[in-house]
């Protein structure tokens, strides 16, 4: 069982917003699904290797060389803001008052 | 006129001179046109750039110098890259994003003549089972329109299904090619982990997706896998051609005689369907009627799938989805006035409940506090169900057993309860847990009308087989002359 204010701390490392109302639903689906998943603490897993992968093909290696793409227009247009070739963000550092 | 609704009777009556590419074309946007405001498979259409192909197709010819597929129109689900064709994965995130480049296969597909006819809705990237969750538009079930089509590739089944396009391509990462195929009396693949390159898939879980072909019929499957399968350099876990065998019509119209079937008694529990069982027991007599051997086995982690299949799916997708940021590409919210800002909000804005579930589970069983208690043990898990598969395909040469557990539900049925509808997977993530190719054929219908789908699970690399037995099952059995009344 986990708390709402661990529900809005995972949200926090997530980089999402909950809303009241959507922390009231999302703390009992993720309590519901937790539980769900402690049937997996029954399975007798001592000493079984773990599998992270969908094959077992060993590490893929290529030269590492960079290639111009020539699609820097059509990649920037993709971006919600771009002036001058480069993409726009907000101000990222607030000027100190001198 | 009408035209022919399979990839190979297409190519028989372009080959023929019939129709021509460009008529067929015209004749397949006449068809979406009638039904698809019904069905809502479509997204978007690609008439302008597809007719310029097609009409490249008719001037190419169809002799047997011709590209495999010429003139042959495919649907595309909505996370697969089309150049310069939106590509939304059925996201407000992704609203307006155009790719510069062709996914893999795309660009296989477009090699071998085929024609893009549009792209196809989905559950928001790929998370659902039934399109409810897509930002734009539920996809009704051509065979009862009040009912989900399956999913996650959704408008995929549901466009084959109606015999509004004789192919699409899906993906699969929990069972998001085979689900529909079962609800929509369609033939889908999923085929081996690394035999068809994922470059240009939006990713959900990168250890589980495949992206595989849905069709009518199960040669014209192995078909489009042909062109589809291969090493692609871009994408290191795809199999070498050394390892590959691409030619997955070999098998087609051989003998079911001697071949060892396995069908597992986890298959035939209680939790599936009466009337389901009931088919794909009748199925099994089919094939010894034919001369297989059909054995009753055991898998005996089956249960633990579903669980395993969500920890790791949840934790890959939440990393995977990071790249949403709202800085390069994608939705940025207007609210914004910082960067931290930017992240939270276009995520929070642009992201639908059950990709955001889907974050903070996988972000939740990352981290360091429940790592080992969750990820670890479910890839753990993951071996066990792994090796399930390996000890019985060591003496059998393949599995059978049902796709799905019901027939399609009722739109709205499940939507208010996630775990509810997670369980609509429990029968096909195994295969993506393991790598193995898995597919599913139609296996007639229920007393309700509704179809149902049978799914044969092969050794990894072993697609041949598969259709083999599942094409000597279609022949023997008049499943493809259904087709929903649209």
């Amino acid at each position: 069982m986990i708390s709402r204010d661990k529900v809005q701390h995972i949200a926090h490392l997530a980089k999402l917003h909950l809303t009241d109302a959507d922390l009231d639903h999302m703390e009992k689906e993720i309590n519901d699904t937790i539980e769900m998943f402690e049937a997996l603490q029954a399975v007798d897993t001592e000493g079984v290797e773990p599998t992270y992968y969908g094959n077992r093909k060993r590490n893929v290696m290529r030269e590492d060389k960079p290639i111009d793409s020539g699609k820097k227009e059509a990649l920037l247009a993709n971006a919600p803001d771009a002036q001058d070739g480069y993409i726009r963000v907000p101000v990222i550092l607030e000027k100190e008052d001198a | 006129m009408s035209y022919p609704t399979t990839i190979k009777g297409i190519q028989a009556g372009l080959k023929a001179g019939d129709f021509t590419a460009v008529e067929l074309l015209e004749g397949i946007y006449e068809r979406i046109a009638a039904v698809d405001g019904d069905v809502k498979a479509f997204l978007a259409l690609n008439k302008e750039e597809a007719l310029v192909e097609a009409k490249a197709a008719d001037e190419r010819g169809y002799g047997d110098d011709a590209p495999k597929l010429n003139g042959v129109p495919v649907g595309v689900k909505d996370n697969i890259l089309t150049k310069g064709l939106t590509t939304t994965a059925s996201s407000k995130m992704l609203e307006n994003f155009v790719p510069t480049y062709d996914a893999t296969v795309v660009r296989k597909l477009r090699e071998a003549g085929a024609i893009i006819v549009g792209k196809l809705n989905m559950d928001e990237f790929a998370m659902g089972a039934s399109s409810e969750t897509s930002y734009f538009q539920t996809t009704h079930n051509p065979w009862d329109l009040n009912r989900v089509p399956g999913g996650s590739s959704s408008g995929s089944g549901a466009a084959v299904g109606s015999r509004q396009v004789p192919a699409t391509l899906g993906s699969d990462t929990g069972g998001s090619i085979r689900n529909p195929a079962a609800f929509n009396g369609v033939v889908g693949m999923k085929p081996t982990y690394g035999a068809v390159s994922r470059l240009g898939a939006i990713a959900m879980a990168s250890s589980l997706d495949q992206i595989g072909p849905l069709t009518i019929t199960v040669e014209d499957n192995a078909l489009l896998l042909e062109v589809l399968a291969g090493h692609d350099p871009m994408d290191s876990t795809s199999f070498t051609d050394d390892d590959l065998d691409t030619n997955y019509s070999a098998k087609l119209g051989q003998s079911l005689a001697g071949l060892k079937i396995a069908y597992p008694v986890e298959y035939k529990s209680d939790v599936i369907d009466p009337e389901i069982r009931a088919a794909i027991d009748q199925a099994a007599q089919y094939f010894e009627a034919q001369g297989a051997i059909v054995e009753e086995v055991s898998l005996p982690n089956t249960e633990h799938g579903v669980n395993a299949y969500y920890v790791i799916m949840a934790a890959e997708s939440s990393v995977n989805l990071q790249r949403f940021d709202g800085i390069r590409y994608g939705y940025r919210s207007p609210n914004a006035k910082d960067l931290d800002d930017i992240y939270v909000m276009s995520r929070s804005e642009g992201f639908g409940d059950e990709v955001k579930r889907r974050i903070m589970l996988g972000t939740y069983s990352l981290s360091s506090e429940s790592y080992d208690l969750y990820y670890k043990k479910a890839a753990q898990v993951r071996t066990l169900i792994r090796e399930d598969f390996e000890k019985v395909l060591a003496d059998y040469d393949l599995i059978m057993g049902p796709t799905t557990t019901t027939v399609a539900f009722e739109i709205g049925e499940r939507s208010e309860d996630p775990i509810e509808m997670y369980m609509a997977d429990l029968l096909t993530v195994p295969a993506n847990l393991a790598g193995n190719p898995a597919m599913s054929v139609p296996a007639g219908l229920n007393s309700e009308g509704m179809p149902i789908g049978m799914q044969l699970i092969g050794r990894s690399l072993d697609e041949a087989t598969l259709y083999q037995v599942a094409d000597n099952f279609e022949k023997g059995h008049d499943f493809v002359d259904q087709a929903p009344n649209l």
